[in-house]
């Protein structure tokens, strides 16, 4: 069986319109994202970073270009189909963590598998495994208002690893944590995704995420260009 | 897919949020218990009536009586049992007496054969063990038998007196038995002989009806048989006709205190769709997340309506249990109302009715759902990305400003044809007001940006910041604010319609009494209806009326039910012959011809018999009379507001012609001039003494009595307005909260800043008092627009009445200071919580 690309993206193009004015946000992006392989993406703010991710996570469209994950469509159906692809291929990780705040710890981490239709013992021992994983066995039944960031940021990777998707998307996992917090998260991430050899793209300011990269995309003005030779300002 | 975890994280929200989601549960509540409890307290006030339509055994098949009510002679029931043997033929004397040691108490007396009808004892009357039946005591002396709850409560045991009377007449009986009722089937029935009935009901040789009890289930029973061996006048009608006649009789009255209710529901309807959108709102972040881990819109739109429905159905259970409570209040006021406009009626003891449970959980389930439906379709259009904020929602509805505009206008177009075209009925009558109240509730949002643009214009040269924040805020959460307004404005304008209509009735009904009252003094004996003279006077007395000095002339009355095409109407023969015409002002017809037609033979007809019937000038009555039925010609329509049932009027002369009835319910007595009417009335209560106590008063203590009576019959229309008021102040309530925690960061900010909790609270009192105003402003239109169409529209078409519309500056006022008042005091609470907000925790507020 030919092995696909876990993402691939052909000319995709997404602009804000504001009464008459026209603001492209993303322009003609074309990138394919390799099994196993981590790629982080930098820029500055407003660069279309996190508006690039939504495409490629499908939670918003794009005016032109196609993205498929692991060699299925992500445009071009519907949006039933579209939600139906990314629960089954994506795992997402935000930089404000997204927890649901009326499901405990444990309840978060068990979602994604229910969402696919695995239930009962097996999907809890799952669930369970990975927040030990992450240093969270203790903290089951505690709900996200009870944690710390680091803690919640924690969960959210669970939550995005449990169902093992194809492909982890994170935006800005580091963004709102401190420094040692931001630490342990990498960490998780570097042993549960890279070392596994699982795909993965995140958007980061954090120099530190780009010891986690095997190949870094710079977008400028929603255009990808090639890497410059010194780490940019706004890598920091 | 159902998804157990989607369904718990749901479930926790509204836990976490417990007291939005009570107060919704409770404004749930409010509303199916208003609606329930009505229809329980209707229910339980026809079955009373309908105990006595039943007959007295469950295998009564038919009912012998006349097609008024007058009684049947005792020599037709010898007749047609001796000389025709019809053996399955049973006499009862029925009627409502007045208990003179339970001040306020009926009893139920029923007088029946017990020598024919000694097969009822047995599997009718429980006596408790060892009782002997008593029948030489029942067919001997004035002996009763009471239910043993009835004589409990009065503290009666076994061989103790009562009471008991009616027009002006009182008897002592004894109780001789007691029967268990442990269901309270019987009421409050008190069992006789024929003869002690006759004599207590002062009816002697009258029987009420006579009931065929079929010896078996299957046995053959020819009615056209029995029909041709009946005088003219009496009928012989399969059991349950008269029941539903009188079912009938009560349908406006049933369909408006319906109506009462369902506006209730209408009110917490809005309510409930701020409540939910603003609690779902609040999720929106959640929804966004479901969205962005996989979960569809469709899951998401089940979810919430099954949430939704589950909180409809809780609500709605407490709503049948509170309403099942109210009703015991309720059903005094209906018994009240239908014992005063149409027949005496008893509390019955009757179980839960379970049509009005399924009506009060069918409306709160769907009230609920109803009300969530674009709410939950919100929340699955919630896009995955997370940025569908409240800013989003505010310009989607500036957007859609001019299409709810629009809207509202064609409601209200819509709504004048209901209301203008006569084909419509009552139902389009009601869709007409529904109409209008939707129309104006889609105009509302406009109304709140122009309103307060005008408010911020005249308190722009105040020097307060606040107040000015305060107005702006308004049509800032416009989505928000409207709703709130919209529902306070249709729960005022409901009581200041409500209140017009009641005010025009008494203003139409004082002026009709002012002028239908000529004579000086007028004499009736007690009866138990206030509105109609159902007992017969004793002739000695309608002799010595004539004979008093200083009484220049007595007009008589005849007032009983007859039936005008299958339904009960009053028929009422005036001896005023010699009197001017006067009293009567004619919605057809002039006064003269009328008063000609009149003594030619003819009729008159009042407003709503001929509005019932269509019935018009010169057309031909057909009326029911002791020589068959005859033909009558209308001579006059005219303005009648005493029976919505409708009364037919003609000369005692004319009736006389046809009824073989010399009785008289009650006199009008004209005085000469210079009389003294105190002494007259003095003489005249002097030679009742021994015979019979008769009411007799001045015109003006009449005119007194008849307001008293129509307030009465109109304080559960007060009462429902003040129950609506509370929905939707419970609703009110909690909007107000919801927009206090909506607006805690922009209010957390103002912490920051320095405001202190008190001006916080003032801030927001502040606020939501010009929103008072704003929907006070809107409901004192609304609210005339209401009473008009309850006015010329819904008491037209239900009970034909013409009235005068008065509407009171004092009412209008009156509405304004509700809306802002109840504004206010549903604020108190959530403006005390925001005071209490953290600055640090609301600014956070948006992040967590």
């Amino acid at each position: 069986m030919a092995s696909h690309p876990k993402l691939q993206t052909r000319s995709l193009s997404k602009a804000y319109t504001e009464g008459e004015t026209h603001h492209p946000v993303v322009r003609a992006v074309d990138f394919e994202l390799a099994p196993g392989e981590t790629v982080v993406l930098v820029g500055r703010s407003g660069s279309g970073k996190s508006t690039l991710l939504h495409l490629l996570a499908g939670i918003d469209l794009p005016d032109s270009g196609e993205v498929w994950i692991d060699g299925e469509p992500m445009t071009g159906i519907s949006e039933t189909q579209r939600t139906r692809l990314r629960r089954r291929k994506l795992g997402l990780v935000f930089q404000f963590f997204n927890l649901i705040p009326t499901l405990s710890v444990l309840e978060n981490v068990l979602l994604p598998l229910e969402l696919v239709g695995q239930r009962g013992p097996a999907a809890k021992r799952a669930a369970t495994e990975l927040l030990e994983a992450v240093g969270l066995a203790h903290r089951t039944g505690v709900f996200p208002d009870r944690l710390s960031g680091g803690e919640q940021q924690r969960v959210a990777l669970a939550r995005a690893l449990v169902h093992q998707p194809s492909l982890l998307l994170a935006d800005e996992p580091t963004g709102n944590l401190d420094a040692e917090n931001a630490q342990r998260v990498l960490a998780l991430m570097r042993r549960l995704v890279k070392d596994v050899g699982h795909s993965q793209l995140i958007v980061t300011h954090n120099p530190e995420v780009l010891e986690l990269a095997d190949r870094v995309l710079h977008l400028v003005d929603g255009k990808l260009v090639p890497a410059p030779t010194e780490i940019p300002a706004y890598v920091q | 897919m159902y998804s157990r975890l989607l369904a718990r994280a749901g479930w926790r929200f509204y836990r976490r949020h417990w007291l939005q989601t009570l107060l919704m549960l409770v404004g749930i509540g409010a509303g199916v218990g208003l609606v329930t409890g009505i229809e329980q307290a209707r229910q339980v006030a026809l079955r009373g009536f309908e105990l006595s339509a039943e007959g007295v055994s469950g295998q009564t098949t038919h009912l012998v009586q006349r097609t008024d009510d007058r009684g049947l002679p005792d020599s037709l029931y010898l007749a047609l049992r001796l000389t025709h043997r019809q053996r399955e033929l049973y006499p009862v004397v029925e009627g409502y007496l007045a208990w003179a040691e339970q001040p306020g108490s009926t009893l139920r007396v029923l007088g029946l054969d017990w020598l024919a009808q000694s097969p009822l004892r047995q599997d009718w009357l429980a006596l408790p063990p060892g009782q002997p039946f008593p029948l030489p005591e029942l067919l001997t002396t004035p002996a009763v038998i009471l239910p043993q709850a009835v004589a409990d409560r009065a503290g009666l045991t076994l061989g103790d007196s009562l009471t008991l009377g009616v027009g002006g007449r009182s008897t002592r009986v004894w109780l001789a038995a007691t029967v268990a009722d442990p269901n309270g089937q019987l009421g409050s029935l008190a069992l006789t002989d024929i003869a002690t009935a006759q004599t207590l009901l002062g009816r002697p040789g009258e029987l009420s009806r006579l009931e065929r009890i079929a010896t078996s289930p299957s046995a053959p029973f020819d009615t056209a048989a029995l029909a041709r061996l009946l005088p003219p006048g009496v009928a012989v009608q399969p059991v349950g006709v008269q029941s539903r006649q009188l079912t009938e009789m009560t349908a406006a009255f049933s369909h408006n205190l319906r109506a009462l209710g369902l506006l209730a529901v209408v009110v917490a309807m809005f309510l409930l769709y701020n409540t939910l959108s603003f609690l779902l709102l609040q999720r929106t972040p959640d929804f966004a997340r479901l969205r962005a881990m996989g979960v569809t819109p469709g899951q998401i739109v089940g979810q919430v309506l099954t949430e939704i429905t589950v909180l409809g159905l809780a609500g709605s259970v407490l709503g049948v249990g509170l309403g099942l409570g109210l009703s015991r209040l309720l059903t005094a006021l209906v018994v009240q109302s239908i014992s005063s406009l149409y027949f005496t009626t008893e509390v019955a003891q009757v179980g839960i009715q379970w049509p009005a449970v399924a009506l009060g959980l069918l409306l709160g389930v769907g009230t609920t759902l109803v009300s969530g439906l674009l709410p939950a379709r919100a929340a699955a259009a919630v896009p995955p990305r997370h940025s569908l904020m409240r800013s989003d929602q505010e310009s989607t509805l500036r957007r859609r400003l001019r299409g709810l505009t629009l809207g509202g206008l064609a409601c209200l177009a819509l709504a004048a044809v209901c209301l203008f075209v006569p084909a419509g009925g009552l139902g389009g009558g009601y869709a007409g007001l529904l109409l209008v109240i939707a129309g104006v509730a889609l105009l509302v949002p406009r109304w709140v940006m122009w309103g307060s643009r005008v408010l911020g214009w005249l308190l722009q040269p105040l020097p307060s910041t606040f107040v000015r924040l305060a107005v702006r805020s308004i049509p800032q959460s416009l989505s928000r604010n409207a709703t709130a307004i919209a529902a306070l404005a249709v729960a005022v304008a409901m009581t200041v319609g409500v209140s017009v209509m009641v005010a025009s009735f008494r203003t139409t009904v004082i002026v009709w009494l002012q002028g239908s009252l000529e004579a000086d003094i007028y004499a009736n004996p007690p009866g138990l209806l206030a509105r109609r003279n159902d007992q017969v006077m004793d002739p000695r007395l309608v002799a010595a009326a004539r004979t008093l000095p200083g009484v220049a002339q007595v007009a008589t009355y005849r007032d009983l039910f007859t039936t005008v095409r299958g339904t009960k109407v009053s028929l009422i023969a005036a001896d005023i012959e010699g009197l001017s015409p006067t009293r009567y002002r004619f919605a057809q017809g002039d006064r003269q011809a009328a008063w000609a037609g009149l003594q030619a033979g003819g009729v008159l007809v009042s407003e709503p018999l001929a509005n019932r019937h269509g019935l018009r000038l010169g057309d031909s009555l057909h009326l029911p009379t002791d020589r068959g039925p005859q033909p009558f010609a209308v001579a006059g329509v005219y303005y009648d507001y005493a029976s919505d049932l409708g009364v037919v009027t003609l000369l005692r002369s004319t009736y006389n012609r046809f009824y073989a009835d010399s009785a008289v319910s009650a006199l009008g007595l004209y005085l000469a001039p210079g009389a003294d009417t105190t002494a007259v009335i003095r003489a005249f209560e002097a030679a009742t003494v021994g015979v019979q106590a008769l009411d007799i008063r001045t015109t003006r203590a009449l005119l007194t009595t008849s307001i008293a009576t129509f307030d009465q019959t109109f304080a559960i229309t007060q009462g429902l307005r003040a129950l609506t008021l509370i929905v939707a102040g419970i609703g009110l309530l909690g909007a107000l909260l919801a927009l206090a925690l909506e607006r805690r960061r922009e209010l957390g900010i103002l912490r920051t800043l320095g405001l202190l909790p008190r001006q916080l609270w003032a801030l927001l009192i502040t606020q939501t008092g010009l929103m008072g105003l704003l929907a006070g402003l809107l409901a004192v239109p609304l609210g005339v627009v209401l009473a008009w169409g309850l006015v010329f529209v819904i008491n037209r078409r239900a009970f034909g009445w013409t009235l005068q519309f008065q509407v009171a500056t004092a009412i209008l006022l009156g509405g304004v200071v509700l809306a802002i008042g109840a504004a206010v005091l549903a604020a108190l609470l959530p403006a005390w919580r925001v005071g209490q907000i953290s600055p640090a925790a609301a600014i956070r507020y948006e992040e967590s």
